[in-house]
């Protein structure tokens, strides 16, 4: 399949051929973070020449992969590439932004929507791929938001300085996208999204656990909940109105029993069906990993949740009783009940 | 069934009819990417003189069980040598079901992490491939993910199952099994 776009313009990016300059812009730009966010070893990294950028860019441009410089405000800050397996229908998916100054502004978000609508409307591709760093949350993030969704991670599939570090795999679907995007044109009637939980939300949803009284416990600090991320494929969902977390539910996927954990709506937005849509969402994850039935714990007296689980066809079984004990015993542990 | 009936060895010009018949059979390629119906001994021939080039940094065998020739498999190893993929196919269908790829698969391990000193071996499988699923398994490969719709074999998208074992799993395997 060759490249006939060589131009596409978004609201604040255009990606366009590579040209004059580019190579000189991204050697003068670069950090050895940005060696680290491709899984290289930010230590060993040395700036590179423009020479080498210029050569690297050439055999881009020779190799047949979709490719695109993406400028902003005028400047070159980055790349990004499409390659294409025509037999799967399937594109794999590699952006760099090379400026730092540019990083977490969106802008390989806006990236990554004009790519997808390429690959997807103009090359009638079934499925965008990439693999990503574990570490770095900032493009994972980004991913998600683009509408990638995480297919698995291969374990310690490459070193950084001696240390074996996993991939995220993740992926996109025709379907999917063609799904967001008419939801998107549509508008969302309630203005209210269900996503994933990222790293950034972390305030937002530790004070609406505590606004509900659940937590925050010592099994809530960031690195408990990115490791959960990170390492246990059931979905953690939050539901979010403009910038505002207004609701979470987090389930847990072993391979054989789906628990869910930490179903939460802030108080103001009660009463509008968030709860019930995370759940929804929740369990048709659940099911996609595999998942048969599904486990949760609620209150004894908490006649609220248990009505709201009754409704979603959830059954008391008798006769059990949740257990619990201290391991280590960390300052202020006390805890929830539920943790 | 014991590993003591399979082995592997170097794959000859003599074998290459046998896998011009196995992947001329759909029950075979049913969970391949290969398709049926066209390959031919030249084809065969070909993929043959590419893995016995000497820069071809794949290793290829061919599985004997009790002295039969019964299928192939391959390992090969990422460009810094730290990781491989591996294939198999047990292209004789009486020998199905007698555990046979799974004892071939242990050698390629064995190979793998002892001879070549990787770090981790990964492999792909069709999600509909119950038997591969479950030989890989017993290989103790784990599942790390699922390529949703990753592939078209005959007339529909079929979701790949992503599945590795570690150094350090074999390893502790290896204890557990004397």
């Amino acid at each position: 399949m060759q490249q006939t776009v060589t131009t596409i313009q978004g609201e604040r990016v255009l990606l366009r051929p590579f040209q004059e300059g580019d190579a000189e812009e991204a050697a003068r730009v670069w950090t050895p973070e940005l060696t680290h966010m491709y899984g290289g070893s930010p230590t060993a990294a040395s700036r590179p020449t423009a020479e080498s950028r210029r050569r690297g860019q050439q055999q881009i441009a020779a190799s047949g992969e979709h490719h695109f410089a993406i400028e902003a405000d005028d400047r070159y800050i980055g790349f990004v590439g499409l390659r294409v397996d025509d037999e799967e229908q399937s594109g794999s998916y590699r952006i760099g932004i090379a400026n730092p100054d540019c990083w977490g502004r969106g802008y390989g978000t806006e990236v990554a929507r004009l790519v997808l609508r390429y690959a997807f409307e103009t090359l009638g591709l079934h499925r965008v791929r990439l693999k990503v760093a574990a570490y770095n949350v900032r493009a994972r993030r980004c991913y998600e938001k683009s509408g990638f969704r995480m297919e698995g991670v291969l374990r310690e599939s490459f070193q950084v300085e001696g240390e074996w570090q996993d991939d995220v795999l993740m992926a996109v679907l025709r379907e999917e996208w063609e799904a967001q995007s008419s939801a998107a044109s549509a508008g969302c009637a309630d203005g209210l999204a269900i996503r994933t939980y990222w790293a950034s939300d972390y305030d937002q949803v530790i004070a609406l656990w505590s606004a509900v009284g659940l937590g925050p416990d010592d099994c809530d600090s960031t690195e408990a909940l990115n490791y959960k991320l990170v390492n246990d494929r059931g979905p953690f969902l939050i539901a979010v109105a403009g910038d505002r977390v207004v609701g979470t539910a987090m389930a847990s996927w072993d391979g054989r029993w789906a628990w869910v954990y930490r179903v939460a709506v802030a108080p103001d937005w009660r009463r509008r069906g968030i709860g019930a849509r995370l759940m929804a969402r929740i369990e048709e994850r659940l099911a996609e990993l595999g998942a048969s039935r599904v486990r949760l714990v609620t209150g004894r007296d908490n006649e609220q949740a248990a009505s709201f689980y009754a409704q979603l066809g959830y059954e008391v079984r008798d006769g059990l009783v949740t257990m619990r004990k201290v391991l280590v015993d960390e300052e202020g542990g006390d805890g929830s009940q539920y943790c | 069934m014991s590993d003591g009936h399979v082995r592997l060895r170097a794959i000859t010009e003599a074998d290459l009819p046998d896998y011009v018949k196995w992947l001329n059979d759909p029950e075979v390629t049913e969970f391949t990417t290969l398709e049926s119906g066209s390959i031919t001994l030249e084809h065969e021939r070909e993929w043959f003189r590419a893995i016995s080039a000497p820069d071809c940094s794949a290793r290829n065998w061919a599985i004997e069980a009790d002295g039969r020739h019964i299928g192939a498999c391959d390992l090969v190893p990422d460009d810094l040598g730290q990781k491989a993929y591996v294939g198999i196919i047990i292209g004789d269908t009486t020998a199905w079901g007698k555990g046979y790829g799974t004892a071939a698969l242990r050698e390629v391990l064995r190979i793998g992490f002892q001879e070549l000193n990787l770090h981790r071996i990964r492999l792909d499988c069709h999600a509909g491939n119950a038997r591969g699923l479950r030989c890989y398994e017993k290989c103790g490969f784990r599942r790390e993910g699922i390529a949703r719709q990753a592939r078209f074999k005959r007339g529909r998208w079929v979701d790949v199952v992503q599945m590795a074992i570690l150094r350090e799993e074999w390893e502790a395997q290896q204890c557990s099994r004397q």
